[in-house]
């Protein structure tokens, strides 16, 4: 990403001047981060039915229609913004589909959480187990799947979240802080802390011998 | 030892580093890194494992094997440009073939599916099969093809909304535009069931030539805005439907469409019509019939639930409507309607407020629906019948109850005036929205029956019962219209009589000769006689030429040549023509009158000669074969200097090829190739566009034939070959092969702005740009079509060899008002203003604000080639031809440290410049070469700089806020919150003022720092920012506001009837002229307001007192050509 960063800076510039073509290539850039981010997070039920493309398709068309004066040029914040509007469509799946509606208590508190679409333990799992790809890993797989679930379900949503973000979506620390909407600092010693908590929840589930410790 | 805090900070900068590395695949080791940081030792240990194990364990790559083509890629012929849309059957591309130039959507079906012999096999037949539809609501498939290991189909490319997107999104109100456009303000019902009879209709085309569609859904019905309803993946749907049935993830959405026959095997046309009839049913229900959500529950449902009424729904639904979809959507095919043809009946039946067929009504119903129909009637009727009957009650009690019949006669006195008012009051609605109507048809009428319809309700006006405020209000709103009408070209009908010729430059003079062999020169059309000339023999044939004031006189007995000057009394020979004269068939002239191009034909010879005129003088003769069948064409370019012809027959060799001769040389100096044959052509004013058109396609290739380049391509779906442009270069007419209908083009957006009926062919333009054609009438009359372009706004598009353009931007006037620059994503435009011809291009790269010194007129550029300031020299030509001649550059290159500036400004002197440059703003002092930083500053996008060049202003979208700067010594003055980001910054000429533009209008006194909105007429007056009246421009979504300041009063809403979104908007100094840029157009509108003061005063709508002179003479347009050199 960093190599090219200077290219990033030189399509914003032009695509928020309005130019469309340069708003497609940037989007290309950022294509493959946001569809881990759908991966991370689409329900299951939702993924069942809907092609994470076409998700990302709508994405695009979002993006495309929003004013071209409205996105911020830096490109961290960029992508911070073209988040919020994925996260947005993806919400609207998910209300759409699975029957959430507008007034549901439980999806309003979790907008003022900035934390709409938490990463759930299920995925999160799902992610950990499946990502072994030798046979002896996959053998392993469904034994630890149940575990791990427990295992992060167990975790404070912060911490997961923070978690989520830094490794599965790759967000940087500067991104991670604007995307939780607190300082940098602060989104530093979360991760941090998360990243202890983790350790040690698996050293207590797993002992300190863990079949994955390097 | 650490606190934990600072540790903690250090630990998250190591482990970010340590997942950098391992992202970049370096394999840390635990002890590697403890050498490294041995401070970090016990924290590296804690968490180096549980970072590994991280990352170890992330998804990154996910095993998505590529299926897909992507863009750039070549299959067959086509180029695929991008995306449109994915679905299960395959991913659709926007594409381009090559050879063609035509732009398509490309299905391509994913490789998995592909592998599957029986599907491909069966994909191709039913393909094949659906190309084979003509219809206008059928999106044709013009090719089945097979290449790189993709199947694909090319299908035309629609630009519209699938009907899902429009009714079916959350965002509901996305229909309600569609619907204005179609002129359905408020019957969302009819708009629904004009689009069922679209469908319907083409339902029943397919199901004749036996082709069912399968998947009639939402999702595949597509919508323009100009209301064309299009079916997409004819008879392909069906083997899509096979695989989703088949496959796990199968979207239950395009299950519910599905008709219950279908489950037990059965097909037919009746299943077109049920899935129509349920896919109306979602659009005014807003939700799903069967809104299970599992797939066998959805089938239970379609199979068993009795469908929800829809008027239990929406109890305003009209009972017709319910019953043609209740009978549509049956469970039992045989209760179906037996055909589409029946259903499309019905539908439009309900459409037309007549009884449909599924039903009959009771008697009651059937008289409420007359007298719905007849609304003016039924109220005359129900007031005769009370009068009579009070009348009756009078004469029986008038004896015995004088005071009681008083009383009464009262009541009905009472009654006759109210329904008199809102009698009224219907009439004036009819007429706004028959105005409304008409500008939206693309027919005849669009603009003068809208207009009279809207002079119309204008006198009605004073009659209505209502408050002044409120009619004010209303006139506002006809004015409105009207304005929109003034943009549209329209249709003239006239006659001549047989024999006489018209002066089809000017379209005031005609000439015929009488019995006793004089040619009289009349007054057209008021007869009046200006000249006579005797004895002109009957075999002579006259014409006029652009001089006003002559004619050519061709004497086909002697084949002598001569010119008559109407003021003399004898006609002079100009020359003889060549021996074997034949029959006269073509006379034109080029635009200055200086060249003629006359073509004549025997029976197996067909000859062209170009003369000058009047010398005589034979340039240039051109034999051409012929079938003595067809007329070959040969057009003289506008110039007089080159010939295009066309030989050879129908689908022969020589067809295919336009050859384009020089007259003075006498040399071929190009030849134009195609890969079918020719129709026609039409030459552009420029004489270096040809318009061609093919015979097969019915596509209309553009050239420019000194490059022999393709630089265009109009598709016409309705058949016809390009016959005349006009001579301001605005308006392309063609004409279907048959000679039945004609089609009028805009000729720089390849947008079409007229469609009619006629037996004519438009064959002259006249001076004004006026598109002329006749056909003879039984009576021996003449029948002239006259296409008149709109006299008050003109669409300018940049000329396609100075690149295309994706962004069009804002635009600068040059001081003397002749000049527009016009910024793009490749260079700077530059037209003249009065022509309205594209005149030059700099080609600077990204430049999207140029901008124009106002004293000096230089032009200062900001592209992504830095800052330049390219001096303009204007002067007088020593060309004859040509009267202006303008030369801009060699650029002079200033320093500025950042590329890509979004704005730049300068005061009037052009010493100071001001650029904006996002984190940054730049002053250059050119006097001394100092460059001052303004900033950091937040995503800064405008600055301007006062006259005098002692402030300077930036104004930045994300904080909403103006900061106003020290020119001199580049400090920050004062930092003042407007409540959105401003726009259109403006200083007044004494530096006391700036203007800006946020979401309305707003002043900023830079003394006490208010900021105050414009419109208020109060505050406008005390900010007195001009020293005369002046006009502002004040954009909204699809309009543009003028209004007057100091005053604040709306002069005009400006505004197209399709209602173009503009992003850029500038008046000239004179406050005539509007320009305003599209950036969804890619074009530049240049408005007229003293002629749109003139239109609107025809209907007793002019403006008030408008701020310029009513005395001043209206600039004829002369032919005063301004040449344009750009030195790089």
């Amino acid at each position: 990403m960093c190599q090219n960063s200077a290219e990033i800076q030189n399509l914003l510039a032009k695509a928020c001047i309005g130019c469309p073509s340069s708003l497609e290539s940037l989007f290309g850039h950022y294509r493959e981060r946001l569809h881990r981010m759908l991966r991370l997070r689409m329900d299951r039920r939702i993924s069942a039915r809907f092609d994470e493309e076409d998700v990302l398709q709508e994405i695009f068309i979002q993006l495309s229609q929003s004013l071209w004066g409205n996105f911020p040029v830096t490109s961290d914040l960029f992508y911070v913004w073209l988040r919020g509007i994925a996260m947005n469509v993806l919400l609207e799946h998910h209300r759409r589909h699975l029957g959430t509606h507008k007034r549901d208590a439980r999806l309003e508190i979790s907008l003022q959480r900035q934390s709409a679409l938490e990463a759930s333990s299920h995925v999160l799992a799902n992610y950990l187990a499946a990502s072994g790809t030798s046979p002896s890993d996959a053998a392993m797989a469904d034994e630890l799947r149940s575990r791990l679930e427990s295992l992060i379900d167990s975790m404070d949503p912060i911490d997961k979240e923070v978690l989520a973000l830094r490794h599965f979506e790759q967000l940087s620390p500067h991104e991670t802080a604007e995307v939780l909407q607190i300082q940098e600092k602060a989104a530093g010693m979360r991760y941090i802390r998360a990243l202890k908590r983790l350790k040690h929840l698996m050293a207590d589930t797993f002992g300190e011998s863990t079949p994955w410790s390097v | 030892m650490f606190t934990d805090h600072s540790n903690e900070d250090a630990l998250n900068g190591l482990a970010n580093e340590f997942v950098e590395r391992m992202r970049r695949g370096e394999n840390l080791t635990l002890e590697q890194l403890v050498q490294e940081y041995p401070d970090f030792e016990s924290g590296i240990r804690e968490l180096l494992p549980t970072l590994q194990w991280i990352e170890r364990l992330d998804p990154a790559a996910s095993p998505c094997e590529r299926e897909t083509p992507l863009a750039g890629q070549k299959l067959g012929e086509y180029t695929i440009l991008r995306q449109i849309g994915h679905g299960g059957m395959g991913t659709v591309y926007e594409a381009v073939h090559q050879r063609l130039g035509r732009h398509v959507a490309l299905k391509v079906l994913t490789q998995r599916q592909t592998k599957n012999g029986t599907l491909l096999e069966r994909f191709q037949r039913e393909a094949k099969a659906a190309a084979t539809l003509h219809h206008t609501n059928v999106v044709p498939i013009f090719e089945v093809g097979e290449a790189e290991g993709y199947v694909y189909y090319a299908m035309q490319l629609v630009y519209g909304h699938a009907l899902d997107q429009v009714f079916l999104t959350p965002a509901m109100d996305s229909h309600v535009e569609l619907m204005k456009a179609w002129g359905y303000d408020k019957d969302h019902y009819s708009f629904i069931a004009k689009i069922g009879v679209q469908v319907a209709d083409a339902l029943a085309h397919a199901h004749a030539a036996g082709v069912l569609h399968r998947d009639i859904k939402p999702a595949n019905i597509l919508i323009e805005a100009m209301g064309n309803v299009w079916i997409a993946d004819f008879g392909l749907a069906q083997i899509d439907g096979m695989c989703d049935l088949t496959s796990a993830g199968e979207v239950i959405g395009t299950l519910r469409y599905i008709p219950p026959e279908n489950f037990s095997g059965r097909a037919d046309a009746r299943g077109d019509i049920y899935s129509l009839g349920l896919t109306l049913y979602e659009l005014l229900a807003r939700k799903p019939l069967f809104a299970g959500s599992s797939r066998a529950e959805v089938i239970h449902q379609i199979l068993n639930a009795p469908p929800c009424s829809l008027r239990s729904i929406d109890r305003h639904l009209p009972k017709d409507l319910e019953t043609i979809i209740a009978t549509a959507i049956a469970r039992d095919p045989n209760c179906r309607y037996p055909s589409a043809s029946a259903l499309m009946e019905d539908l439009r039946r309900f459409c037309a407020k007549e009884p449909i067929h599924a039903s009959r009504l009771s008697t009651p119903e059937r008289i409420m629906r007359w007298c719905r129909q007849h609304r003016a009637l039924t109220a005359a009727a129900v007031l005769t019948l009370t009068m009579l009957l009070l009348l009756i009650t009078i004469v029986t009690f008038a004896y015995y109850r004088e005071n009681r019949l008083r009383n009464d006669l009262q009541v009905t006195l009472e009654m006759a005036v109210t329904a008199d008012v809102q009698g009224r009051q219907n009439l004036f609605d009819s007429y706004v929205a028959s105005a409304r109507t008409a500008q939206l048809t693309h027919r005849p009428g669009q603009r003068f029956d809208s207009l009279s319809a809207l002079h119309k309700a204008v006198q009605l006006l004073p009659d209505l019962d209502t408050l002044t405020e409120v009619r004010e209000e209303r006139k506002e709103n006809l004015r409105d219209l009207a304005i929109a009408a003034t943009t549209l070209p329209d249709i003239v009908y006239t006659k001549r009589a047989n024999g006489e010729a018209i002066d089809l430059y000017h379209l005031d003079r005609s000439a015929r000769r009488d019995e006793s062999g004089n040619l009289i020169v009349r007054q057209w059309p008021s007869k009046e006689v200006i000249a006579c000339l005797s004895n002109v023999n009957e075999h002579t044939y006259f014409e006029f030429t652009p001089n006003r004031d002559e004619l050519l006189l061709l004497d086909q007995s002697t084949h002598t040549l001569h010119r008559w000057k109407i003021d003399q009394a004898a006609a002079s020979l100009v020359t003889e023509l060549h021996p074997e004269w034949g029959k006269l068939v073509h006379c034109s002239f080029s635009h200055d009158g200086r060249r003629v191009l006359l073509a004549d034909r025997t029976d197996d010879r067909a000859w062209n000669e170009v003369l000058d005129w009047p010398q005589g003088k034979s340039n240039l003769q051109v034999s051409i074969t012929y079938d003595g069948e067809n007329t070959p064409a040969v057009k003289l370019s506008p110039d007089g200097k080159l010939i295009a012809t066309i030989e050879g027959n129908y689908r022969t060799e020589g067809s295919r090829c336009v050859r384009i001769i020089s007259v003075d040389t006498r040399r071929e100096v190009a030849l134009l190739l195609h890969d079918e044959s020719v129709e026609s052509t039409a030459w552009y004013p420029d004489s270096q566009t040809l318009a061609v058109g093919l015979t097969d396609s019915n596509d209309v290739v553009l050239w420019n034939v000194p490059m022999q380049r393709r630089i265009g391509l109009f598709i016409d779906q309705r058949g016809g070959g390009p016959k005349l442009c006009s001579n301001r270069g605005e308006l392309l007419s063609s004409s279907s092969t048959w000679g039945s209908s004609i089609e009028v083009w805009h000729a720089s957006t390849k947008k079409s702005v007229l469609h009619f009926s006629t037996y004519a062919v438009l064959g002259w333009t006249s001076n004004d740009g006026r598109l002329v054609g006749d056909y003879r009438l039984d009576a021996g009359e003449w029948q002239m079509v006259i296409v008149e372009p709109s006299s008050v706004m003109r669409k300018l598009a940049r000329n396609p060899l100075h690149g295309s353009v994706e962004a069009w931007r804002d635009l600068s006037l040059h001081k003397d008002g002749r000049i527009l620059a016009v910024g793009s994503d490749s260079g700077i435009s530059l037209f003249d203003l009065r022509t309205g011809q594209d005149i030059g291009y700099v080609p600077v790269g990204y430049a999207l604000h140029p901008w124009f010194v106002p004293d000096t007129g230089d032009l200062l550029t900001y592209s992504e080639q830095g800052l330049s300031r390219w001096p303009v020299t204007i002067g007088n030509s020593a060309d004859a031809e040509i009267s202006i001649q303008a030369r801009i550059g060699p650029p002079e290159k200033l320093v500025c440290p950042s590329a890509f500036g979004t704005q730049i400004s300068s005061d009037d002197s052009g010493q100071l410049i001001a650029a904006a440059a996002g984190a940054k703003a730049y002053i250059l002092h050119r006097r001394d070469g100092r460059l001052l930083t303004l900033g950091p500053l937040l995503d800064c996008r405008q600055v301007a700089v006062s006259h005098d060049g002692k402030l300077v202003v930036t104004s930045s979208r994300q904080e909403g806020s103006l900061v106003v700067w020290d020119a001199d010594t580049g400090e920050e003055i004062r930092r003042v919150q407007s409540q959105a980001p401003a726009d259109a910054l403006d200083f007044s000429r004494d530096g006391r003022y700036l203007s800006f533009i946020t979401k309305s209008p707003q002043v900023l006194d830079l003394k006490t720092w208010q900021i105050s909105e414009w419109d208020n007429p109060l505050n406008a007056r005390n900010t007195n920012l001009s020293d005369g009246r002046r006009l502002v421009v004040h954009l909204q979504p699809g309009s543009a506001m003028v209004r007057e300041v100091p005053s604040g009063r709306k002069l005009a809403m400006l505004a197209t009837p399709d209602e173009t979104r503009f992003n850029f908007a500038a008046i000239t100094e004179d406050n005539l002229h509007v320009i305003l840029n599209s950036n969804d157009t890619h074009a530049t509108y240049i408005w007229d307001l003293r002629k749109l003061g003139q239109e609107l005063e025809k209907i007793d709508l002019g403006f008030e007192n408008p701020p310029w002179s009513s005395e001043a003479a209206l600039e004829t347009l002369e032919e005063q050509s301004i040449s344009l050199d750009v030195d790089r």
